[in-house]
């Protein structure tokens, strides 16, 4: 069996913040309290294969991607990549490490540096990693990337401002690309781009998977998107994967009640004119202020005290999903085992 | 009832930039009835937005602003201030994308609110606070009398969002004009949002243009659709009509480059290239260099406007042919499709 790509176990991430409230002091300057950005998650990605991290603002899909790369120290749990576990920062194995592990981030003006020619960005992973790469082998390998992601040699010379949005992804892509990497840690990298262009880069992305058996983490909150590029998709609240699957499964029959509200709420062309379903109420609850026992059972319509009182475990079901909820078919474990 | 609320002719506007004047808007008609959800849709730059800025006088004095919008029998392009005052926030009010940005971070929602019902409905003191926690109850904010003391930083965005409606509704408006309303905000709560806004249309009649980019919110929630191409409307149809039967290759093309949230996966047919400059609009039919259908004369002369049907207009030379569904179901050729074990396998360790 194929080793896996990328693993992480247990993976946490706290922080501590102020929050109002408290006598005195602490009236002013708050008190302190943890917020469990990310809350014990495991997860594997295969190389060639895509991982979807969705959910909503504030449940933990960004700072998990930057725990994979190690752009992050973890609370608790640990990552591990090729089958070990990630370096310390800044030291040579990690910098090893690193070129075979980038990021795309989803504003590409802001990952760019504007007082540099795109060819000289693109370039710059090489004068990092490779110092002693001649002038002309170097110019061949960034001329390489920009085909590969669909940019003319003429881009080299311009800098960001003179490109289009969709242009600038490509930059970025080329750029993350041009150390060989297996894997690529993509942070809502369609989420600033118009409709036409982001189906210019899906498809791009689809492309080089395909070309390069690159693996993907993609975070986004567009779920249509992260079903037309995952092959797993893992679902997340308040810091914790609720639901972890096979995609054409998961968005075909999603079992856990916020997977459902979810993909009820998404908008879509192929349903107008038909009833819509009522949407879920209330926000996603305060990170540092969660909940008793299940993170959802605030806004879930199947809460009952259960859920106040205990926080459901991700259990196995038959068909190999994993689910955090009291409620979803308890039989499919023994079905399972 | 078929009154029309807002009949906007030949709308252009122009923006000097150094010495010469760029056209963002190439001549706008569109009319609104009363008690009408319009819809308009179009990639940024497409002056979806300019349209309706231009027509309530609120974009910079330098803009050159040419046409008519009249809203009853009144002319609202170049009207003097007073006028405009009379109808922005009370006839016709606006609420836009990002509400944190619009609400004023240092005074209480309460305060913010009760300056529009005095401004607009000459309500003060016990009234107008009476009327605001009416309000903030009408658009879904529990404990209406306490969040009335908040700042818009102790709400989330959803409830500042529901703020901003309040404040709109507070002129009791004929017309609601939502540019982005929920483009910000999560999917749980853009789901909750717009369902707001169809309850409070159907509750007061008043119509609504909704603009955005995404075309499954506006056709989950319009009546009619608008869809807008550097600076041109290009198509405008029913929603039933214009998501079955999408006539323009440019919405057909945008139509084709979503992916679907349920049957097969197949690859996106994505619209090559990107919208033009509005200083560098290519001469013929703006949309020709992207255009899979396009022949020779698209690139030689603008294509004429065609009405061809009740309601329904097309930009386009071969407009008319297209009637057929477009749904194609071409299976996939990318790697993902085939569903392998071991990856399951892994997960359920």
């Amino acid at each position: 069996m194929t080793k896996p790509l990328l693993e992480a176990r247990n993976l946490s991430r706290h922080f501590t913040v102020r929050q109002k409230g408290g006598p005195g002091l602490e009236g002013l300057i708050g008190r302190k309290a943890t917020l469990r950005a990310v809350d014990g998650i495991t997860l594997t990605v295969m190389p060639g294969r895509t991982l979807g991290l969705v959910g909503e603002s504030g449940c933990g899909k960004s700072t998990t991607g930057r725990l994979l790369l190690g752009l992050m120290a973890p609370t608790t749990g640990e990552v591990r990549f090729d089958g070990e576990a990630l370096a310390k920062p800044d030291t040579a194995a990690w910098r090893k490490q690193r070129q075979q592990m980038q990021m795309v981030y989803q504003d590409p003006l802001g990952a760019l540096d504007r007082r540099l020619t795109v060819g000289q960005q693109i370039a710059e992973p090489l004068d990092i990693h490779h110092p002693g790469m001649t002038a002309a082998e170097r110019q061949a390998r960034v001329a390489e990337q920009m085909a590969a992601v669909g940019l003319q040699t003429h881009h080299a010379e311009r800098y960001p401002h003179e490109l289009s949005g969709g242009q600038r992804q490509r930059v970025v892509l080329a750029r993350a690309l041009i150390l060989q990497p297996q894997l690529l840690v993509c942070d809502e990298p369609i989420s600033a781009l118009d409709v036409s262009i982001q189906a210019q880069v899906v498809n791009l992305l689809l492309d080089l998977q395909e070309q390069r058996g690159l693996a993907y983490v993609f975070i986004s909150h567009d779920l249509k998107v992260v079903r037309q590029i995952s092959h797993e998709v893992a679902v997340m609240y308040l810091g914790r994967i609720v639901e972890y699957g096979e995609a054409e499964s998961l968005f075909r029959d999603p079992q856990h009640p916020y997977t459902q509200a979810l993909l009820a709420a998404i908008p879509t062309v192929a349903r107008h004119g038909a009833a819509k379903p009522t949407p879920i109420q209330g926000d996603p609850p305060d990170p540092a202020n969660p909940p008793s026992g299940c993170a959802f059972r605030t806004r879930c319509p199947q809460a009952t005290a259960l859920c106040a009182g205990t926080a459901p475990l991700l259990r196995n079901l038959a068909d190999g999903r994993q689910v955090a909820c009291h409620f979803v078919d308890a039989g499919a474990d023994r079905a399972a085992a | 009832m078929n009154d029309t609320l807002v009949e906007i002719r030949g709308l252009t506007v122009d923006f000097p930039q150094g010495n010469r004047l760029i056209r963002a808007l190439h001549g706008i008609d569109l009319t609104v009835q009363a008690g009408e959800a319009v819809g308009l849709v179009g990639e940024s730059g497409s002056g979806k937005s300019v349209t309706w800025l231009a027509a309530l006088g609120l974009l910079p004095g330098k803009a050159v602003i040419g046409g008519s919008a009249m809203l009853g029998a009144q002319q609202l392009i170049n009207a003097p201030r007073k006028q405009l005052d009379a109808v922005r926030g009370r006839r016709v009010a606006m609420i836009f994308q990002d509400p944190s940005s619009s609400l004023n971070p240092v005074i209480r929602v309460g305060k913010q609110i009760t300056e529009a019902l005095k401004l607009h409905r000459g309500l003060t003191g016990g009234a107008a606070e009476a009327e605001a926690r009416r309000l903030l109850d009408r658009v879904g904010i529990a404990n209406a009398a306490r969040r009335l003391s908040d700042y818009p930083h102790e709400l989330s965005g959803g409830m500042n969002q529901r703020v901003m409606i309040a404040m709109a509704l507070a002129g009791e408006p004929e017309l609601l004009i939502a540019d982005e309303p929920t483009t910000a905000l999560d999917a749980t709560v853009q789901a909750q949002i717009l369902k707001l806004l169809q309850d409070l249309r159907r509750d007061s009649g008043m119509s609504m243009v909704l603009i955005s980019h995404d075309l499954g919110v506006v056709a989950e929630n319009v009546d009619r659709v608008c869809v807008m191409y550097a600076g041109r409307l290009v198509e405008e149809a029913p929603s039933d009509t214009v998501f079955d039967r999408p006539r323009h290759p440019y919405t057909r093309g945008l139509l084709a480059a979503l992916p679907a949230l349920d049957g097969p996966r197949r690859r996106l047919a994505a619209i090559p290239g990107s919208v033009p400059e509005p200083w560098n609009l290519p001469k013929g039919c703006a949309f020709a260099p992207r255009c899979s259908e396009a022949e020779e004369s698209c690139h030689r002369q603008a294509p004429p406007q065609l009405s061809v049907a009740a309601g329904e207009r097309v930009l386009c030379f071969h407009g008319r042919y297209h009637s057929e569904p477009v749904h194609d179901e071409t299976p996939v050729s990318v790697p993902h499709v085939a569903v392998s074990g071991h990856a399951v396998a892994v997960i359920a360790r």
